[in-house]
């Protein structure tokens, strides 16, 4: 994990963050030129700021710093209260926002209220199952959990679930496929996460990298 | 027809449990070795307590998070009872039972397993195997101190090379938490979200109260090799009990630095512990490539008074299976200056054969015994790492010496080894 090469190790997740993270470092005067040609690589080193950079799927992020594999990391809210990590979550960098809500087809919202007091219980796609179950348990609601790992949008449309609870952004895929927001669960924004050992191994140069990310 | 089925057993392990074989086991030896003469050479005795004690007991001193993680069941009578969770609260449940006040200070250590629950899905060990001491009814900064120094010393005499003792104290939180107003409830929050590591909700939570200070709070927690900005920080805040715990980490530093130890001290008065019963001074232990805490420890002076006996406390635990892993390659097997030999015999001379073993064994070799030639000594013999293959014949009175490592072939009479 210690390396002559670099003296930090950064997660970055690809997808809608990536390019917050990207931009966020430029602003803090960090060399993102190798962030630019990132394509099909794993990960690639900044050799001016001897930072490695890591590309991984955003839920990937916080296992990397759980893990020791990076010391820091870019996570969502979301994703750190989906998989309940073991990290410090030291910052909200109060991009990248996004919200988690229970939704449901347009025509089905009597419906859903009738079968919950009939069957005493409803379903619900997700791929956000711990949250899911989280905020249901919360309010003392039965519910039934289906594990989908994309376009959950559908899953009301098929009939295969009552409800979904998923992140949106500005709403326009929920507009887009006839679903109404009921309920929000929570407001997500990127975190910036750090490792405990590192935190307390390598604090000098993390205290440096904070500093000028908050800036 | 009146045979049974036979059962298949599942070769499965319950979730978090392991199996662990000689090269393992042999390396923990040696490290429990190194620990237990170092804490011997201090004047503390070993104790052994019963895995099982009454969940009663042992939630006593447990943060309420902590006590969904214990192992429990029903004993016969209808008592439940759990598999121990750690060793401070058995040893301060055996105090207060055994322990008289003439008898102190108390100083024990132990090496025991431990267990916790955890989820399945997350795959961790339900099993800690853990080594520490307890200093029982021993007060303030002397007692502190020999514990930490007995700590640096096992660390340091295991060649473990840039390892960070973290230090901080219960006492600063107090304080700070009647600088932002007496609010118990205010207290529990803070505790709760440090001991997440949820900085962002701890955060937002004071700032709501006071943003002055929570910038204050926040800057304060943060990791430092001096005191040079907490101290600056600590006069602006003007709270008595924050002050003495900040001069108490200072008076025990300052000891450390002129024992040496300064660079494997950091000051981090973030540390928190998902204990109730930890009272002062509290610290914990990180390696460079090892991701878990190898270890933790601190003053815990209100659970004894739990089991009738009110005296202070101090101690440590680490976790030999992170320590292990932590040493990978730095443990030095004793066992490889010991010759091996396999000794393989077609006879049914038994007699002789266990007389001629014991006569090598005597010798200081360890000697693995193989009737018979039929099998393949050779792969065997590369399979338990051994240095000689004897293959033996007692008819002609001779020993065919093969010597593996250095590929020779050699006959002796057996004479020459008696």
């Amino acid at each position: 994990m210690d390396s002559e090469e670099f003296d930090l190790s950064i997660s970055i997740p690809k997808g809608y963050l990536f390019d917050v993270c990207r931009q966020m470092l430029k602003n803090s005067g960090y060399d993102t030129s190798v962030l630019e040609e990132q394509s099909r690589r794993l990960f690639t080193i900044s050799a001016r700021d001897r930072y490695r950079y890591v590309f991984s799927r955003p839920m990937d992020v916080p296992v990397y710093v759980e893990r020791g594999a990076c010391d820091i990391g870019f996570a969502g809210k979301d994703v750190l209260e989906e998989l309940d990590s073991n990290v410090i979550e030291l910052l909200d960098l109060k991009n990248g926002r996004c919200k988690m809500v229970v939704a449901t087809n347009r025509e089905c919202i009597e419906k859903v209220k009738e079968k919950y007091e009939h069957f005493g219980s409803i379903k619900i796609a997700t791929k956000y199952t711990n949250i899911t179950k989280k905020y249901f348990d919360s309010k003392g609601m039965q519910i039934e959990i289906i594990k989908l790992y994309g376009s959950v949008e559908l899953a009301p449309i098929l009939g295969i679930a009552d409800e979904i609870v998923d992140i949106t952004a500005t709403g326009d895929t929920l507009k887009l496929h006839d679903l109404v927001e009921m309920e929000e669960i929570l407001i997500s924004t990127t975190r910036l996460i750090v490792n405990s050992a590192s935190y307390r191994l390598k604090f000098d140069k993390i205290n440096e990298f904070i500093d000028r990310i908050r800036q | 027809m009146f045979k049974e089925n036979e059962e298949n057993l599942t070769l499965m392990l319950p979730f978090g449990f392991r199996d662990i074989f000689p090269v393992e086991a042999q390396e923990r030896k040696d490290i429990d070795e190194a620990l237990r003469n170092e804490f011997i050479s201090w004047g503390y005795g070993e104790v052994k307590t019963p895995i099982i004690e009454y969940t009663k007991n042992i939630s006593a001193g447990a943060g309420t998070e902590w006590k969904d993680k214990l192992i429990s069941f029903f004993d016969v009578d209808g008592n439940i009872v759990s598999l121990r969770a750690d060793m401070t609260v058995p040893i301060a449940r055996l105090s207060g039972m055994r322990i008289k006040e003439r008898q102190l200070p108390a100083r024990f250590f132990y090496f025991a397993n431990s267990f916790r629950q955890s989820e399945p899905q997350k795959g961790q060990k339900r099993v800690l195997n853990q080594a520490g001491l307890e200093f029982i009814g021993a007060k303030g900064l002397a007692a502190d101190l020999e514990i930490l120094n007995i700590l640096i010393n096992l660390l340091r005499n295991s060649g473990l090379k840039d390892f960070k003792i973290a230090i901080g104290h219960v006492g600063f939180f107090e304080g700070i938490a009647g600088w932002f107003g007496p609010d118990n409830e205010g207290y529990e929050t803070v505790k709760k979200n440090l001991i997440s590591k949820n900085y962002v909700a701890l955060k937002e939570f004071l700032a709501a109260i006071d943003p002055a200070k929570s910038e204050v709070f926040m800057d304060m927690i943060k990791p430092a090799k001096d005191f040079k900005n907490i101290e600056a920080l600590c006069r602006g805040i003007a709270d008595k009990k924050v002050s003495a715990s900040i001069d108490y980490l200072k008076q025990v530093c300052s000891v450390l630095d002129g024992l040496g130890f300064a660079e494997n001290i950091i000051i981090d008065l973030s540390i928190m512990r998902d204990f109730g019963y930890y009272s002062g001074l509290i610290f914990e232990i990180y390696a460079p490539g090892i991701t878990e805490m190898i270890g933790s420890g601190g003053r815990y002076d209100g659970l004894l008074k739990k089991f009738g006996l009110d005296v202070p406390a101090t101690g440590f635990a680490m976790d030999v299976d992170i320590l292990h892993k932590a040493l990978e390659g730095l443990i030095s097997d004793k066992s490889r200056n010991i010759s091996k030999i396999i000794l393989n015999v077609e006879t049914t001379d038994y007699l002789k054969t266990l007389k001629f073993a014991e006569r090598l064994r005597k010798d200081g070799n360890i000697v693995e015994l193989i009737f018979g030639f039929g099998r393949d000594t050779e792969n065997i013999s590369l399979e338990k790492k051994a240095d000689f293959i004897f293959r033996i014949d007692f008819k002609n009175n001779s020993v065919l010496v093969s010597d593996l490592k250095n590929n020779t072939l050699e006959t002796k009479s057996i004479d020459e080894f008696i």
